[in-house]
């Protein structure tokens, strides 16, 4: 489903003394089936802009239009729909939580948009699989896990609505190394594989890299720019400025091309490339 | 000084513990990382140091106080501690009073209050919203506010829970550097939750919980020396680690483990290329 961003402002508690514009004319479009990330600085408005792809906001002016509904102005039932399609993660699952069980809690967006209640509950195990997490989760209250178990629990919620659109605000904030790999592997292939247009938020160049094509840079509100990753590495002296830094591995190649004049043709660096392109060189010699 | 002796705990109404028997002591002045996977005990841990949990059985002592329901707040005026999640322990309605709120506690005279408020909030970036409404913050600017509460009140020992997972990288930084300071200036003893292995090599010790035991206790060094072993605890060793070891396999070493990419490539050059 296309996104198209159409002149945009969104404004928090408009006229009062705390009005505060939070975005600022915004055009741009996310493509069908794309891995977009939406990256910038703490306060840029990046989660602001999340919550207008499902109509939790609502532009104050200007058009947000996702497949064929255009906000603002949409009716409940339309929204609901909407709600349907697009599938938002929350920054902090606290916010998404509030059943007494994690089984009521995977069972609530089933049951609030009349999905067939027995098929997914069989997909239960599945789901939770997904996420790293087993079954003896289903019965424990969501408040008592530990902040990266309920950060599970809240993607796992929206991944079984198995919406057209997954739209995902620091999805990996607070899980382990290991989870975090694993989730990002399954966004990747539920946008590869299953043709889902995936949104995320990160403040990581590191995965904006390695999983998404498009980046969002946003800037006190305003877009910055559109880009791919590649790109904008390749710009990495502007990074600074938006409040981001090169994933550590583009530091380490800057940093051995500087010190020991490594050859370097510009390959992706991964650790097979950086670790040759140094034995290569120790082998040159002193007197390369 | 912390000292856990024999610590077991257990939630309410839950069957099994989190922690037996637990034994750990924590020098004054020491910068400690703990790393774990989700679930691993790190938040409970945190949570016994400031009685937020109590010991089920077994001893928490703090600068030789043990923490008991009784002695639980006079220990929270020594040690501060930034939540996982920030927005639990929000108590003002504007920025501001936030920060206020725990010097009144401590009964820190007005003049000298309304000069730590603003310190604390310059130091971590939000001046500007002194008088915004905690709830009606970015995600990081609340934990930026989370933090600004914690150094006002000068603690000798601050517990970082996950305290950066939201910030951008120069805001990490800031707050890295804001954390090196204390330690080496004023010896403040710091605790750091975290699973940024990057972040936890700056530390000078770090302790890795897994299910609840302890599966590493010992230097930076030595705690990435375990490579493809950490995934066995959930965690990922550094790109600078998987760089080292793949250079080891072909017999280019250096004389300790690296703990930054920058100590590696200098390294190299002084031991391989330097005429
Ligand atoms: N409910 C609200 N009421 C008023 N202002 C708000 C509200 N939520 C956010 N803001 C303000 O709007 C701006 C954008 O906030 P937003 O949450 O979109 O930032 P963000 O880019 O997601 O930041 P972070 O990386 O810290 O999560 C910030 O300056 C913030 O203070
Ligand atoms: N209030 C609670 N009641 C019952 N069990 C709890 C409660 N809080 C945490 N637990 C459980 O105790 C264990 C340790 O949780 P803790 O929050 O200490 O983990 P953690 O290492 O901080 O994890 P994370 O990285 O996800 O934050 C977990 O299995 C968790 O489910
Ligand atoms: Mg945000
Ligand atoms: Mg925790």
């Amino acid at each position: 489903m296309e996104i198209v961003f159409e002149d945009v402002d969104y404004i928090y508690q408009p006229n009062t003394p705390l009005e505060h514009v939070a975005l600022q004319d915004l055009s741009f479009t996310i493509p069908s089936q794309s891995f977009t990330a939406i990256v910038g600085r703490t306060g840029s408005g990046k989660s602001t802009l999340l919550q207008q792809l499902n109509g939790l906001l609502q532009p104050t002016s200007g058009t947000v239009t996702i497949g064929n509904t255009r906000l603002p102005g949409v009716k409940a039932k339309p929204l609901k729909e909407l709600r349907r399609r697009v599938g938002l993660v929350f920054q902090y699952p606290e916010h998404q939580l509030f059943e007494e069980t994690v089984k009521q809690e995977l069972l609530f967006g089933p049951k609030n948009f009349g999905l067939d209640l027995a098929q997914l509950e069989a997909q239960l195990p599945q789901v939770l699989q997904d996420v790293g997490l087993d079954e003896s989760f289903l019965e424990r209250s969501p408040f008592t896990l530990s902040g990266g178990q309920m950060k599970r629990v809240a993607l796992a919620s929206v991944l079984i609505l198995d919406s057209e659109v997954l739209v995902l605000d620091e999805p990996t904030a607070g899980l382990d190394p290991v989870g975090k790999k694993q989730l990002l592997q399954l966004f990747r292939y539920l946008n590869e594989e299953k043709g889902k247009t995936v949104v995320l938020v990160t403040h990581n160049m590191e995965d904006a890299m390695a999983y998404a094509d498009q980046l969002v840079v946003l800037n006190d509100g305003c877009i910055d720019r559109v880009t791919s990753p590649k790109h904008l590495i390749e710009k990495r002296d502007q990074l600074e400025a938006i409040g981001l830094a090169p994933p550590e591995s583009i530091k380490f190649v800057d940093y051995m091309k500087q010190t020991l004049d490594v050859n370097w043709n510009g390959h992706e660096a991964t650790v097979v490339t950086v670790s040759q392109a140094l034995i290569n060189r120790i082998k040159a010699g002193a007197n390369k | 000084m912390i000292e856990l002796e024999q610590v077991s705990f257990r939630y309410q109404n839950e069957a099994s513990h989190v922690f037996e028997n637990l034994n750990l002591t924590i020098e004054q002045g020491e910068w400690v990382a703990i790393v774990g996977r989700n679930g691993s005990g790190k938040s409970t841990l945190a949570k016994l140091l400031n009685g937020l949990c109590l010991a089920t059985s077994g001893v928490v002592r703090v600068n030789h106080t043990v923490i008991t329901s009784e002695s639980k707040h006079q220990v929270r005026t020594q040690i501060g501690m930034v939540f996982q999640n920030p927005e639990n322990q929000f108590v003002g309605t504007t920025v501001a009073d936030d920060v206020a709120f725990g010097l009144e506690n401590l009964a820190v005279p007005r003049d000298t209050m309304i000069k730590r408020i603003d310190q604390s909030l310059e130091q971590v970036d939000m001046t500007a919203y002194k008088n915004h409404e905690p709830s009606r913050l970015s995600g990081g600017q609340k934990q930026r506010v989370a933090l600004a509460s914690v150094l006002a009140m000068q603690p000798e020992v601050i517990v970082l829970d996950e305290a950066t997972s939201m910030l951008d990288p120069i805001g990490k930084e800031q707050v890295l550097s804001i954390i090196q300071e204390l330690h080496e200036q004023l010896d403040v003893t710091v605790i750091m939750v975290t699973h940024d292995l990057n972040e936890a090599a700056l530390a000078d010790r770090v302790i890795t919980l897994n299910e609840g035991t302890v599966w590493f206790d010992g230097k930076p060094r030595e705690f990435l020396e375990k490579g493809d072993q950490l995934h066995e605890v959930g965690l990922e060793p550094p790109f600078v680690t998987k760089v080292y070891q793949q250079l080891s396999r072909q017999s280019i070493t250096v004389t300790q483990e690296p703990l930054h990419y920058e100590e590696l490539v200098d390294e190299l050059w002084r031991l391989y290329l330097k005429t």
